[in-house]
C-alpha cells in the first residue's frame, strides 16, 4: 500500500533527524498526494529559526493551501502571508511570534505555519482543526509532542532523515532502531509481564537503564521517541527485558533524503531487507 | 498573615474548585479578593444567589450562559491589538456572546449586573465579516475588494491552466513528471540532455544529482506579476477596511468596557452559584462586629472529603461562639483542630464572596484574619518554631490598633514547657479579651488557663469510652487504618459550652489503640491515679 495514501485522515507527525532534514518540503509534497476528499490541515510545532530547506537548497519553503485548507499561523506571519483566509479561533497563549490564528484558506495561497508551546494546547487546536471538519492533520516537527496525541489513537508518524556520508553511520544506526522499537508491543492493561516490571518516565538514557544484576523482567517505556540509546545498547536491552511502551504511535514511513550517498551503499548499512520497503526514498526523485 | 490562615484553612482545595469561565472572571479569581464592606459582600452573595435562583428556574437557559462565558475572548482594546483580523475577530466574539449572555437575563438580573447593551450597530457591521464562528475581512467592507478578488480569482485559474499546460509539455517532451512536486531531483548523467532546455531550471545537487524545476515562461510570469499587483492592491484594502473597523471598535471602548466588567461580574457570580449547588453552600448570615459566630452543621469540606474515601464518618460541627475569645481543650485527636479549621473555612468563604458549607452559618466581618501555631516543623530566618510564633502573634497584634482581625491560634506556644506556656497563653488571652478590635480562638492542650472574663472555654467531647469498651472487648484492631476507623467510630466530634476548664483525659486510650504496648498504658493509668 502506498504509505502516503495511508495517512489519510490521521493526525500525522513529521519529525526529523535533524534540523533542515526536509520536514517541510515532505509536508507539501504530502499535502499534494492527499487531497480531493475532506480539508487538510497544517501545523507546525516551536520556531527553529531555519532561514532556508538545507536539503533543496530553496528558501524555506511556506505551506501551500488550496482553498479549504486549516492552517495555523502566527499572527505576526500572517501580514506577510500570500493568502485569503477567515479567522476560526485566536489562541489565548502567546508564542515567541505572537498569538497562533486557526484559519481556513478562502483560496489557493502560501503561508509560514506556526504552532503552540505545550502538549495541552496542540490537543486543544487538533480538536478545533476536527470540528471544523479538518480530515488529515500534518503536525511538522515536534518528536516530543507525540505522546500525548498518540493517546488519541489516529496518530502516525513519519520520520525524515537526510543522509550524507558524515552521518551515514549515526543515520542508518537511528533508523534501524526506530524499526526495531516499532515492533514493540504496547503495554495493555491487565497483561501479565515477568517481574520485575521497570516503569521509565521520560527519557531512556543509558543511565536509566537498570543494572547489569539485573537480567530479566520488564521495562515500559513512555513511547519509542523517549528512547535515546545507541543500536547496541538497545540491542543488549532486547536481549534482557520483555519490552513494552505506554504510548505507541503508529510508525507510518521513512524519508530518506540521500546526499551523495547511494541506495545501495545505505542499504547496505542498515543490513535489514524488511525495512527497504518502509523507505521512501527521495520522493522528488526521478526513477531510472 | 492571610496567606497562613488559607493554608491553616486548607483553602486552596476549595478555591481549585472555583472555575470562572472567561478571562475576566480568571483574572478576578485570582486577585483573591476579601471582603471586608458589608455593602460589597453583600452586594457579591446578592448577585450569586440571582443567578443561583436564574440556573435553577432552568437547566436549559443556565447551559447556554455557561456556553456563551465559555466562549468569551479577552478583548484588547488597542490599535495595535486591532491592526488585523485576528484582533477584529476576538472583538467580534467578544461582542456575539457578550450579548447571547445579556440576552438570556431576564432585564431586572441584567440590572443587577450592570449589563446594558449598546452596540447592536457595531455587531452589525462586524458580522459583515462573517457568520458564525468565522471572521474575515469581506468584499462587503468595500466595493474595490470584490472587483480586485474576482480579478485575483481569474488569474489563478489562468496560471493553473498555463501550469497544467506547461507540465503536460514536459512530460510528454521529456518525461519528467512534476505532480505534486515543484521539482525533481535527477542523475547528473540523465539530466545532461536538459543542457540549453529553455522550459527547465537545472542546478546541483549532490555529487550525482541535480534538481529541475519547469520554467513556466513569460506569459505565465506576466500573469503572476498581474496577480501580485492585484494581491498589493487587495492587502491595501484590506489594511484600510481593518483600520475603519479597528476604529469603529474603539470608540465603543467604554462600552466594552462595561460589558467587560458585566461579564465578569456574571461567570464570578454564576461560578459561585454553581459550588454552592453542587457542594450545598448556604448564603451566611453576616452580622455587624462584634457579633457570635455561629455554625449549624458546618462542614469542613476537604475532610469530609477525606474521611468519605476512607469510608469513615464525619460530623460536622454546631457550635456558637458568642465571646470574642474562646478556647477550646480537647483530648488528642478530638477535633480541635477541625473545629478551628470548620470555623476558619467557613469564613474565609463568606468573606471571599462564596456561600458557606454550613446549615446555617452567622458570622461578622474582619478586616483579616491570622493563624498562629502547628509550625513545629517550621523555621524561618534562623527562628525557632516558637520564635516564628511569637513573631506571628506580635505582627498581628500590632495590627490591633487599626483592623478587626480574627485570630486563630492552634496549640499556640505548645513547643516550649507547660509552665511559662500557660502564663503567656494567659497573659494573651487577657490581654485580647480587652481589645475590642480581636475576635480569638485558640485551641489548647495546656489546662488552667486564666482567659480572663472575656473568654469563654469550650471542650470538645472526646472518647466515648462506655460505647468503646462494649464494643471493644475481645477485640483487638491492626494496622492504622483500622486504628484510625476505631478513633473515628468512638471519638465524639462535638463542642461543649462551658465545660470548666475542660482537662482532657483520652490521651492514655488513644495511645493504646494506636498499639503502644498494654504494660506501659496500665501503668500510666496507674500514675494518673496516684496523681489524684
Amino acid at each position: 500500500m502506498d504509505p502516503i495514501k495511508g495517512l489519510r485522515n490521521r493526525t500525522v507527525f513529521i519529525v526529523g533527524s535533524k534540523k533542515n532534514a526536509g520536514k517541510t518540503t515532505f509536508l507539501n509534497y504530502a499535502l499534494n498526494r492527499l487531497r480531493g476528499s475532506a480539508p487538510l490541515g497544517a501545523l507546525s510545532v516551536g520556531v527553529d529559526g531555519e532561514a532556508q530547506d538545507q536539503v533543496f537548497g530553496n528558501p524555506k519553503p511556506q505551506v501551500r493551501a488550496e482553498k479549504g485548507d486549516l492552517l495555523l499561523c502566527a499572527e505576526s506571519a500572517l501580514k506577510t502571508a500570500d493568502l485569503h483566509y477567515e479567522v476560526l479561533n485566536v489562541y489565548p497563549f502567546t508564542t515567541a511570534i505572537g498569538r497562533p490564528v486557526l484559519l481556513r484558506a478562502l483560496r489557493p495561497g502560501r503561508a509560514e505555519i506556526s504552532g503552540p508551546e505545550n502538549n495541552e494546547q496542540l490537543a486543544g487546536i487538533l480538536a478545533d482543526m476536527r470540528r471544523h471538519g479538518a480530515g488529515t492533520v500534518f503536525v511538522d516537527g515536534a518528536v516530543d509532542r507525540i505522546t500525548q496525541v498518540a493517546a488519541g489513537g489516529k496518530a502516525a508518524f513519519v520520520y525524515v532523515a537526510r543522509v550524507e556520508p558524515d552521518n551515514l553511520d549515526s543515520s542508518a544506526a537511528a533508523i534501524k532502531l526506530l524499526w526495531s522499537a516499532s515492533s514493540v508491543p504496547l503495554c495493555r492493561a491487565g497483561e501479565k509481564l515477568p517481574e520485575p516490571v521497570f516503569i521509565v518516565d521520560g527519557a531512556l538514557t543509558p543511565g536509566r537503564l537498570p543494572g547489569k544484576e539485573v537480567k530479566r523482567g520488564t521495562l515500559v517505556i513512555e513511547d519509542l521517541t523517549k528512547i535515546f540509546l545507541n543500536w547496541q545498547q538497545w540491542q543488549d536491552l532486547r536481549g534482557r527485558f520483555e519490552l513494552r511502551f505506554a504510548a505507541k504511535p503508529d510508525l507510518a514511513a521513512f524519508v530518506v533524503n540521500l546526499c551523495n550517498v547511494t541506495r545501495q551503499d545505505f542499504e547496505k548499512k542498515l543490513g535489514v531487507p524488511a525495512l527497504a520497503d518502509r523507505i521512501i526514498y527521495n520522493p522528488y526523485a526521478v526513477a531510472r | 498573615m492571610m496567606d497562613k490562615f488559607r493554608a491553616f484553612a486548607e483553602f486552596e482545595t476549595f478555591y481549585a474548585l472555583y472555575k470562572p469561565l472567561t478571562p475576566y472572571g480568571r483574572r478576578a479569581r485570582e486577585e483573591r479578593r476579601w471582603y471586608a464592606d458589608a455593602a460589597a459582600l453583600k452586594a457579591e452573595h446578592d448577585l450569586a444567589a440571582a443567578l443561583g435562583a436564574f440556573a435553577a428556574a432552568g437547566r436549559h437557559k443556565a447551559d447556554k450562559l455557561r456556553f456563551h462565558l465559555r466562549n468569551i475572548p479577552a478583548v484588547e482594546l488597542t490599535a495595535a491589538a486591532l491592526d488585523g483580523a485576528p484582533g477584529l475577530f476576538l472583538a467580534r466574539k467578544f461582542l456575539f456572546n457578550a450579548a447571547e449572555i445579556f440576552k438570556l437575563l431576564p432585564a431586572p438580573l441584567r440590572a443587577k449586573f450592570g449589563a446594558r447593551w449598546n452596540s447592536d450597530a457595531l455587531l452589525a457591521l462586524l458580522n459583515k465579516g462573517g457568520t458564525g464562528e468565522a471572521f474575515h475581512i469581506a468584499d462587503a467592507y468595500d466595493p474595490e475588494l470584490a472587483a480586485g478578488r474576482a480579478a485575483i480569482a481569474a488569474c489563478d485559474k489562468a496560471l493553473k491552466g498555463l501550469r497544467e499546460k506547461k507540465l503536460k509539455a514536459l512530460r510528454e517532451r521529456w518525461g519528467l513528471d512534476f505532480s505534486d512536486r515543484d521539482f525533481l531531483v535527477v542523475e547528473e548523467k540523465a539530466a545532461a540532455k536538459f543542457n540549453g532546455a529553455p522550459e527547465l531550471f537545472v542546478e546541483p545537487f549532490d555529487g550525482g544529482h541535480v534538481t529541475v524545476k519547469p520554467v513556466y515562461g513569460p506569459e505565465y510570469m506576466e500573469c503572476a506579476a498581474e496577480r501580485d499587483r492585484l494581491r498589493g492592491r487587495e492587502a491595501e484594502l484590506e489594511s484600510a477596511a481593518v483600520k475603519r473597523l479597528a476604529a469603529a471598535v474603539l470608540e465603543a471602548r467604554k462600552d466594552i468596557e462595561a460589558y467587560a466588567a458585566a461579564v465578569e461580574r456574571i461567570d464570578v457570580a454564576a461560578e459561585r452559584a454553581r459550588l454552592a449547588a453542587e457542594l450545598k453552600l448556604t448564603r451566611p448570615a453576616i452580622r455587624k462586629f462584634p457579633a457570635p459566630l455561629a455554625l449549624t452543621k458546618a462542614r469542613f469540606l476537604p475532610l469530609e472529603e477525606r474521611l468519605a474515601a476512607a469510608g469513615l464518618k464525619y460530623t460536622p460541627l454546631t457550635a456558637t461562639f458568642g465571646r470574642r475569645v474562646s478556647v477550646i481543650y480537647g483530648s488528642n485527636m478530638g477535633g480541635k483542630t477541625v473545629a478551628l479549621k470548620t470555623l476558619a473555612f467557613c469564613q474565609l468563604l463568606a468573606q471571599s464572596g462564596f456561600f458557606a458549607p454550613a446549615a446555617a452559618f452567622e458570622t461578622c466581618l474582619f478586616d483579616g484574619a491570622a493563624f498562629m501555631g502547628g509550625t513545629e516543623m517550621e523555621t524561618a530566618g534562623g527562628l525557632s518554631s516558637f520564635g516564628l510564633e511569637m513573631n506571628d502573634f506580635a505582627a498581628a497584634h500590632a495590627r490591633l490598633k487599626g483592623e478587626r482581625l480574627l485570630l486563630v491560634m492552634d496549640e499556640f506556644a505548645r513547643t516550649t514547657n507547660s509552665e511559662e506556656a500557660v502564663a503567656l497563653l494567659s497573659a494573651i488571652l487577657e490581654d485580647l479579651g480587652d481589645r475590642p478590635s480581636a475576635c480569638a480562638l485558640l485551641a489548647t492542650h495546656f489546662s488552667g488557663l486564666a482567659a480572663g472574663k472575656n473568654a469563654a472555654a469550650y471542650k470538645m467531647r472526646g472518647f466515648d469510652t462506655a460505647a468503646f469498651n462494649e464494643y471493644f472487648s475481645g477485640r483487638s484492631a491492626c494496622g492504622l487504618d483500622e486504628k484510625l476507623k476505631m478513633i473515628n467510630k468512638f471519638m465524639r466530634y462535638e463542642l461543649l459550652e462551658r465545660a470548666g476548664d475542660g482537662e482532657a483525659r483520652d490521651a492514655i486510650k488513644i495511645a493504646g489503640i494506636l498499639g503502644v504496648a498494654k504494660g506501659i498504658v496500665r501503668r500510666a493509668q496507674d500514675f494518673m491515679e496516684d496523681k489524684k
